[in-house]
């Protein structure tokens, strides 16, 4: 190897000596790509957290197609003292505590300081299996959020029983694959139940040998295995009954990765939207009756613009573009594009990825994780996305790097014209982390009134990105239902005094194996004032509220 | 190491002397084959780039066609700095300048470089001017870098060259729809529809146009119709990989690129596109064969075969495939006649008499097989015959036979291989006599793990030790062992069947 090595070496030289006139052409090649925009931003990594979590995905050198898919995060305040803290998913096997979940507690309304200590045995976390996500929501309706785990093997959900976490049975102790999931109440009953996405039916030991175009041994596409359903479990105050069958979910299946619940037909009741991996995306539209039926394909989401299934991994909603209904964004495979799905109102939607810029800039990249948020200060929605391969990367594999999937990162501005430029690398050295990129989780961690960012690594230390925007004007709400829960799947309109409205959604779901913080924050600048917010609660009922406290977090209790 | 260096060497004196730097520089030695990469890559690379170095003292016709096959194999195995520096050097000698300007293009395309890409693309344009494949190729980077007006320029161009084009015309609509010229992209978009009634994607574009004009209902039936088709991934126009600049070539080009990455699917659209093309084509016969294999429909392969068989019944692969089919479909007379025809026409193909044997085996022709094998041991497979040997005896119940067989063939348990292994192991869990043969594999075993304990061979031990119910004994091995990635069960799941005291058993039945 060494020899190896000194020959590269030497001709490497030799060849830098011949050759003096191709380093200039070549960085005029490079001049010549796609400019990048150079604008200011607020974003700054956190480096001093406390954070000493690091994931491990068991890797064996068997390709074992789960240990690249994980692992994601999600933030709740546990403790009760009006911060966010964090539950990582870690990739254990059974019998293997060191690899187990962690909790980290924030110190923020404590100390001042954005940093977090480690509170698993404090709350009696055990080894939950080999993780891939985890969402909340208050199952029993007692006022504090529980937690579900979805995994590689037999799926968990820990009740929050007075501080300590308390895995309790039911229907999803099953082995099976799953991935994201999301607390949604389908009937309106007041009781939240559960939808969780499925990904294929590979099971360790059954494993296929695939090979890259290189002839060396690499992951296999999820399409080498099965198909799997993905689950709908119906809570009946308390105890949850897997209605997938009945409910008419089982009736398609993809390899689901993302999961968001949003009312997409505007008929007040919520629908599903999946994020499928090789194969078509789904739209459950909700028949108020606790049964679905898909209708992606007409509503323009199971494929692209160009009629294409793509590599559906992450998703995002948001009204980018301020026209009072929901698009979306949707991560994918490099050679993909990330495409960007706008809603014409009716809850249809059209593919503008390429006027948007967004097929160009999203090209290179496998992306996971995904989310909008301001990073500028404009007021408009800009685009962080968490990349990170799938299949060897090889010069990352002989330089010997055990983990040979990382890539860069990127963060997309949006111009006033709705397209998006990518911002520069040297404006943001995060940009440039070479990483396997996985969960990215929306969140204010230090109450300031704009998301902060933790992004998971595979096999690696996640990453606190502190986004230090100055104040706007601005309100955070926290919607709380009629048993002192969060009212996962209530809405928002916000009315100034100028006619402008802005809509606000209040949930944790979206982005890649993800827990988000679903508090709503609505900023403004200028003289403008706002009036009033009108809520539509999950159960359907509307109210409104203007009785504002600015600058701060206010909880809004359903009347 | 030599045949590394001569390439080494090769790269640098053809990138120091090149005088075409300025086309396309190279600042970048290609470390492709340092590496590594698998054998079979390292042994084909390794053949073409000594096919440059002889072709050196040839014609230039010889040493361009040496450089461009090295820059086909580089690029398609995604070897991007080392197929820049093989396409540069294929340009020096001005020989079909467009289709390896095109190829070059393309190998940018694929790494987003589209600046690079386009400049090309407009060199190929200028070069052939009635090359349509530059145009859509062209308009499609434009398109998706967001220069519209460009992109609507040059596909229209390529229209008036090839009006009757249905994929120009949908990049034409989509470039159209994008420009809010609504009307224009949907009038592109009936037509093309017109020229490829059945093209899936086109109903999806249409529905945008659609949904565009408000008319949701026109769009939702449009998506119904679209969805009624075969919807794919991404379309992989781009993604040729040829010399052949129209035609035929590139579909089979990129139907073996997917086959070669275990995307039957993908491969199966390719290729029967290329059929379309040529029917009769005694490539695309023996390529859907082999890919409706590989889809595990032998039954479908069949008809490929033998129509590939009538037009060059002397061919070896053919009539190999064909034995091998009827192998899978259980017609063992069939395969045996097929393979025995292949060695006719190569009787020293070790491959093809391993399977013969195999087949004769399974048609109960166990003396005839044991000759082949026989023979086959004093070969360069006699790890293979062995284990087809040892196979045969297991599936016929011959179990002192296989016994003896092994006992007979001990002195080749030192040269340890994966096949050997593996038939100690079917031995291991197979019934003999009132004892378990477990004992017998736990004794050669040992007797292998003193020679040299591999992680493999532990493993075999916990799997013997488990036949035996010794799961204890089992469990301490187990414990020793490295999780690493020879093992070909891995070692939580030993552990999830230890734990379950569940006897692990192989079945050859």
């Amino acid at each position: 190897m060494l020899l190896k090595t000194s020959l590269i070496a030497v001709l490497v030289s030799l060849l830098a000596a011949c050759n003096q006139t191709d380093k200039t052409a070549n960085s005029s090649h490079a001049a010549a790509e796609p400019s990048v925009a150079n604008q200011q931003h607020f974003l700054t990594v956190e480096s001093d957290t406390g954070i000493a979590f690091k994931h491990v995905n068991q890797m064996q050198g068997d390709y074992w197609p789960h240990e690249i898919l994980g692992a994601g995060a999600g933030v709740f305040d546990v403790d009760g003292d009006g911060d966010l803290d964090i539950y990582f998913r870690n990739g254990s096997t059974k019998n293997d505590v060191q690899y187990a979940d962690q909790l980290y507690l924030n110190q923020w309304q404590e100390t001042g300081e954005l940093r977090f200590i480690n509170a698993s045995s404090e709350y009696g976390l055990a080894d939950y299996g080999y993780g891939m996500g985890v969402t909340f929501g208050d199952i029993d309706n007692d006022g504090d959020l529980d937690v579900f785990l979805s995994n590689y093997g037999a799926d968990v959900m820990l009740e929050n029983r007075q501080g300590k976490l308390v895995p309790i049975a039911g229907p999803w102790s099953i082995e099976q694959w799953s991935t994201s999931a999301t607390f949604v109440d389908i009937n309106r009953d007041g009781w939240l139940d559960l939808y969780v996405g499925r990904y294929n039916q590979y099971r360790v030991g059954e494993d296929l040998i695939c090979f890259n175009n290189k002839s060396q041994q690499d992951y296999c596409s999820p399409k080498s295995y099965p198909t799997e359903v993905d689950a709908l479990y119906l809570n009946q105050q308390g105890t949850f009954v897997d209605i997938s069958e009945a409910a008419g979910i089982r009736s398609e299946a993809g390899y689901t990765l993302g999961v968001v619940v949003e009312d997409f037909n505007a008929d007040g009741w919520p629908d599903i939207l999946t994020a499928n991996d090789a194969t078509k995306n789904l739209l459950w539209i909700n028949q108020q009756d606790n049964s679905f039926v898909n209708e992606g394909l007409q509503r323009g989401i199971a494929v692209n613009g160009k009629g294409e299934m793509e590599a559906s991994m992450g998703i995002a909603m948001a009204d980018f573009d301020h026209d009072l209904d929901w698009d979306f964004i949707m991560t994918h495979l490099a050679t993909e594009s990330n495409t960007l799905y706008v809603n014409n109102g009716q809850g249809y939607f059209m593919d503008q990825s390429n006027v948007s810029n967004m097929v160009s800039l999203s090209k290179p990249y496998t992306a996971f994780g995904v989310g909008w948020l301001d990073v500028n200060n404009d007021l408009l929605d800009d685009l962080i996305i968490i990349n990170g391969a799938v299949n060897t990367i090889r010069d990352q594999r002989q330089a010997g790097d055990e983990s040979p999937l990382r890539q860069k990162q990127q963060v997309l501005l949006q111009q006033a014209n709705q397209k998006f430029e990518l911002l520069a690398d040297d404006d943001f050295a995060f940009i440039n982390e070479l990483m396997v990129g996985r969960a990215a989780i929306f969140a204010d961690f230090d109450n300031d009134g704009d998301k902060d960012i933790l992004v998971t690594v595979n096999n690696g230390r996640p990453i606190l990105i502190k986004n230090n925007s100055p104040a706007n004007h601005w309100l955070g709400l926290t919607l709380i239902n009629q048993h002192g829960s969060p009212a996962l799947g209530a809405s928002v309109v916000f009315e100034f005094d100028d006619h402008s409205q802005q809509i606000a959604r209040f949930h944790n779901d979206g982005s890649y194996l993800s827990g988000n913080d679903p508090r709503i924050i609505v900023k403004w600048q200028g003289k403008k004032q706002l009036q009033k917010a009108i809520i539509s609660w999950p159960d359907g009922s509307q109210s409104e509220y203007s009785a504002f406290n600015l600058q701060q977090y206010q909880p809004v209790m359903q009347p | 190491m030599i045949r590394i260096i001569a390439l080494c060497t090769l790269l640098f004196l053809a990138a120091c002397h090149n005088p075409l730097d300025q086309l396309t520089p190279v600042d970048m030695l290609p470390n492709y084959i340092l590496e590594d990469m698998d054998a079979s890559v390292i042994k084909h690379l390794e053949a073409l780039t000594d096919e440059v170095k002889t072709s050196q003292s040839k014609d230039d016709k010889a040493h361009f066609d040496a450089w461009l096959q090295l820059a086909h194999a580089l690029h398609g195995y995604e070897l991007f700095e080392g197929a820049e520096l093989a396409y540069t050097n294929a340009r020096l000698f001005k020989q079909r300048p467009s289709a390896v300007t095109y190829q070059l293009a393309h190998l940018y395309r694929l790494q987003s470089k589209y600046q690079l890409s386009n400049e090309l693309l407009r060199q190929v344009i200028e070069q052939v001017p009635d090359y349509t494949p530059a145009y859509r190729n062209l308009a499609e980077n434009l398109f998706d870098q967001g220069s519209l007006e460009e992109a609507r320029a040059v596909i229209q161009k390529s229209l008036i060259i090839e009006k009757d084009d249905a994929y120009g015309l949908q990049i034409y609509a989509n470039v159209l729809s994008q420009l809010n010229e609504v009307d224009s992209a949907t009038e592109a978009l009936e037509q093309a529809l017109a020229l490829q009634p059945k093209g899936t994607k086109l109903y999806f574009n249409l529905a945008q146009l659609f949904q565009m004009q408000g008319q949701q209902e026109a769009a939702n039936q449009a998506r119904a119709k679209g969805g009624e088709g075969k919807l794919s991934t991404k379309d992989p126009w781009l993604s040729e990989v040829t010399d052949d600049l129209r035609g035929f070539n590139p579909f089979i080009a990129k139907s073996q690129s997917f086959l070669a990455v275990n995307d039957f699917k993908s491969a199966e659209f390719w290729a029967e596109k290329a059929a379309a093309d040529r029917p009769n084509s005694f490539t695309t016969q023996m390529l859907l064969g082999v890919i409706k294999v590989k889809l595990g429909q032998p039954d479908q392969a069949l008809p490929y075969f033998l129509k590939a068989r009538q037009q060059r019944p002397g061919d070896f692969k053919v009539n190999l495939n064909l034995g091998t089919t009827y192998k899978d479909l259980g017609n063992y007379p069939s395969s045996i006649e097929y393979y025995n025809r292949a060695l006719t026409i190569d009787g020293g193909h070790l491959s093809a008499k391993l399977s013969l044997a195999d087949a004769l085996c399974l048609s109960n022709q166990d003396d005839k097989s044991m000759v082949l094998v026989e023979e086959l041991q004093q070969t360069s497979f006699q790890q293979q015959a062995l284990f087809v040997g040892l196979k045969c005896q297991i599936q016929h119940k011959q179990y002192h036979k296989a016994y003896q067989y092994v006992q007979d063939n001990i002195e080749l348990v030192s040269n340890y291989g994966p096949f050997l292994e593996y038939a100690i192991l079917l031995l291991a869990t197979t019934p003999i006599d009132e004892h378990r043969s477990g004992n017998r594999a736990l004794d050669w075993l040992e007797q292998l793990m003193k020679q040299q304990p591999t992680n493999k061979r532990k493993q075999l031990l916990i799997m013997a030790l488990m036949e035996l119910n010794r799961f204890d004994e089992a469990q301490k091995v187990l414990n020793a062992l490295r999780p690493t990635k020879d093992l070909f069960i891995p070692k939580q799941s030993l552990q999830h069947l230890l734990q379950n005291k569940m006897p692990f058993r192989m079945s050859v039945y």
